[in-house]
């Protein structure tokens, strides 16, 4: 299970193009190799008045393509206390990137920044609400015979490529064989 | 032998369309002789929009590089030079230039003030100044927008990255320092309100930008602008966001957006159109937006 570990806290009102974001990064990516694997580091925002688009995707964007091809592993980011201006800025660089990263807002409810299709943000849904979700779980969320067991794997693959999902463990299945279960970035 | 010249800007209106004449002038003067003094004639001048405002700018470093004496002769329009001081346009040119015909009373007609968004501000050089002018120019206009023009936040994010990404740009790409100016208007016939953004540079422009990673040899520039108007297109790999977000945001907005670099410019609104003009350095952005900040 991701443990949550203390926030990393941006301490600028205005960030705003590449070299900002780059030195943020870079900041992010030591904190993130310091951790132990197994975790999510919060980025927390709140004292960030505004952001550019280049800024996000030069800090933003460049993590969460780290993070997508495992670097460092084990490792995730959601957002927290984004701005409706800075919230704007992220997701439309990301969308643009046709990338997604985890809001957490400050109600707890999870807002999925970027790009993601309807399905695949239902799928990621019903990860949060179970707590973990297998091919099998998004066959009965479909409760329909036109997506094979195949595909409601590609889903699950496609969600831990977005960094949305992290796969934890395969589970044995009635009738014999194996399936793997995922757990929610968040 | 030693000349003294003048430019006499004979346009009433100082715009994206009618500085080209005034840089045409520029070219004419600098073919001639070696020049001792050069003066800028604006006495007929009766408006002048924050793109005209970053070319007279422009026009002055060009022309100081290549001159002794460099003077300006401000406009006879009372609301006209008051506006050049209010945008600071006066205080900014007077580090390299002479100023004559200030009109008495004019610096202290502040109800000129009032509709300058931003005034107008130089963007240091990257090596210079890495951010921090940038910095606190978007924390200003921030200020600004949502203070006096009630913008809402999705409009205040939009308008700061145009200007960001704008301004960032003359850093990263230009190999020059630059200007910005952003003024809001009001249209007499049907009261519609809109803000017009200038922003240019004396630098290496778009072409050749873009030729330190793309075969550009075949290009004109009107290409090179088209070119540099496209997701991921940049000097720089992996990136290209940039002139990309501001059409992007243009549009979504129903602006004009007007770029010129090198021989070419290249008009926004709808559909592209682009034609070549008088050739001039570095690169300079207008654009206009009537559709932001509607609820104020």
């Amino acid at each position: 299970m991701l443990k949550k570990v203390i926030p990393f806290i941006i301490n600028s009102e205005t960030l705003n193009g590449r070299p900002d974001g780059a030195r943020l990064r870079d900041e992010v990516l030591k904190r993130l190799e310091g951790e132990p694997p197994d975790i999510v580091l919060p980025l927390d925002f709140s004292k960030v008045n505004g952001i550019d688009f280049s800024f996000a995707d030069e800090m933003l964007g460049r993590i969460i393509r780290r993070i997508s091809i495992g670097e460092p592993g084990g490792r995730y980011i959601i957002l927290e206390s984004l701005s409706d201006s800075v919230r704007e800025s992220i997701n439309v660089a990301l969308k643009e990137r046709e990338l997604a990263c985890v809001y957490v807002k400050p109600n707890s409810e999870i807002e999925i920044l970027g790009k993601i299709s309807e399905e695949l943000k239902k799928t990621y849904d019903a990860a949060v609400d179970k707590g973990k979700i297998t091919a099998r779980d998004v066959l009965e969320l479909e409760n329909t015979d036109n997506i094979s067991i195949s595909a409601a794997s590609n889903r699950l693959t496609r969600l831990k490529e977005l960094g949305l999902l992290i796969k934890t463990n395969d589970e044995i299945v009635n009738g014999g064989g194996r399936q793997y279960v995922y757990e929610p970035i968040r | 032998m030693d000349e003294s010249r003048k430019i006499i800007v004979d346009d009433q209106t100082l715009n994206a369309v009618t500085s080209d004449n005034l840089f045409e002038k520029v070219n004419t003067l600098l073919k001639e002789n070696v020049l001792s003094s050069v003066e800028i004639n604006l006495q007929e001048v009766g408006f002048v929009d924050p793109y005209g405002l970053v070319s007279l700018c422009l026009v002055g470093r060009h022309l100081k590089s290549k001159c002794g004496e460099l003077n300006m002769v401000l406009p006879n329009n009372f609301d006209c030079q008051g506006y050049l001081y209010a945008t600071n346009f006066i205080p900014l040119i007077e580090s390299f230039m002479q100023v004559k015909n200030k009109l008495p009373g004019v610096e202290a007609a502040q109800h000129l003030a009032e509709n300058v968004v931003l005034e107008l501000t130089k963007i240091e050089k990257k090596d210079k100044e890495p951010n921090n002018d940038i910095n606190k120019i978007l924390g200003r206009l921030r200020t600004i927008l949502q203070s006096q023009l009630n913008f809402d936040e999705q409009e205040t994010a939009n308008f700061s990255n145009l200007i960001s990404e704008l301004c960032h740009n003359i850093k990263d790409h230009s190999e020059d320092e630059g200007f910005v100016a952003v003024q809001r208007y009001q249209r007499k016939i049907d009261g519609k309100r809109y803000v017009v953004i200038g922003v240019g540079d004396l630098g290496i422009g778009i072409k050749n930008s873009l030729g330190k990673r793309y075969d550009v040899s075949g290009w004109s520039h009107i290409e090179a602008i088209a070119q540099a108007l496209k997701k991921e297109v940049s000097a720089i790999p992996d990136r290209g966001f940039g002139l990309y977000m501001v059409s992007k945001i243009t549009q979504d907005y129903r602006g004009a957006l007007h770029i010129r670099s090198g021989d070419a410019r290249l008009y926004l609104r709808y559909a592209p159109r682009g034609e070549r003009t008088v050739l001039f350095p570095g690169t300079q952005v207008s654009i206009s937006l009537s559709e932001i900040g509607k609820n104020n």
